[in-house]
């Protein structure tokens, strides 16, 4: 009986140890194919992103606004490429705010500059 | 000696069959509730997302919040990660995965995803950190 609780208690510490509770997901960095229009059709909107601060067309946007601006712009400007720009002083998580933003909208395609 | 005797007699076996139920309800519950995992460096705090769907965890080179890259506890340049992708497998470098820290700076990201394609990495795929809340 003993050496039965033994086992038990090694299997649930090396459980307990090697396991985790965080879910994981993952976003491609980058466009997902492109538009499909040519060079001459594209109409593009700019995001610049600087350490917590983002603008859309050189105005300040908080994130939280972005997708139903972008959105808003897609269906009356007829966007179809997002052009980010990357301050030196923006981290990692407002790109990937900004990714997701993205792939959200169909149609959209995506173009990274530093 | 009586009273030792009497002491002897209040002292019973541990309730064993109690104890090994609780034991195996946790056990039962670590191996349905949680998933094993390579683990990641330390200090590394992941990009938090809400709406993406769950993927297993990351076995994927960890950038820093300062640019440093480390691949299962070594620290490695992408051009060793790379190497040790395509030893591995063939197919390994059609996917990098990048678990970068949520302060690391989006132009030394770039600059390292460039680096990796340029190495010969297909999709770029950066691993993020579910957040608990439901859309």
């Amino acid at each position: 009986m003993t050496s039965l609780i033994d086992v038990i208690f090694l299997l649930l510490l090396f459980f307990m140890l090697s396991s985790t509770f965080s879910r994981f997901a993952d976003v491609e960095l980058g466009t997902r194919g492109g538009t499909g229009a040519a060079a001459a059709d594209l109409v593009p909107a700019f995001i610049k992103l600087s350490e917590g601060r983002t603008s859309l067309n050189g105005a300040p946007l908080p994130v939280d606004d972005l997708a139903r601006e972008l959105a808003h712009q897609q269906s009356v400007n007829r966007i179809n490429v997002l052009i980010v720009s990357v301050d030196a002083t923006a981290n990692s998580q407002q790109l990937v705010d900004i990714l997701l933003i993205a792939r959200k909208l169909p149609g959209l395609g995506l173009q990274i500059v530093q | 000696m009586h009273l030792s005797s009497s002491q002897t007699r209040r002292s019973k076996a541990e309730p064993t069959i109690a104890l090994i139920n609780i034991v195996f309800l946790m056990l039962i519950f670590f191996l349905v509730a949680a998933q094993i995992a390579p683990p990641l460096e330390q200090g590394v705090k992941l990009v938090s997302t809400t709406d993406l769907d769950n993927r297993e965890p990351p076995d994927a080179l960890v950038v820093m919040a300062d640019g440093l890259m480390t691949y299962r506890g070594a620290s490695v340049t992408p051009a060793h990660y790379v190497t040790i992708k395509q030893e591995a497998g063939p197919d390994d470098l059609d996917i990098i995965r990048l678990v970068p820290d949520r302060d690391l700076s989006a132009v030394k990201l770039i600059q390292i995803s460039a680096e990796l394609k340029a190495l010969g990495a297909g999709k770029i795929m950066l691993v993020t950190e579910q957040g608990l809340e439901m859309k």
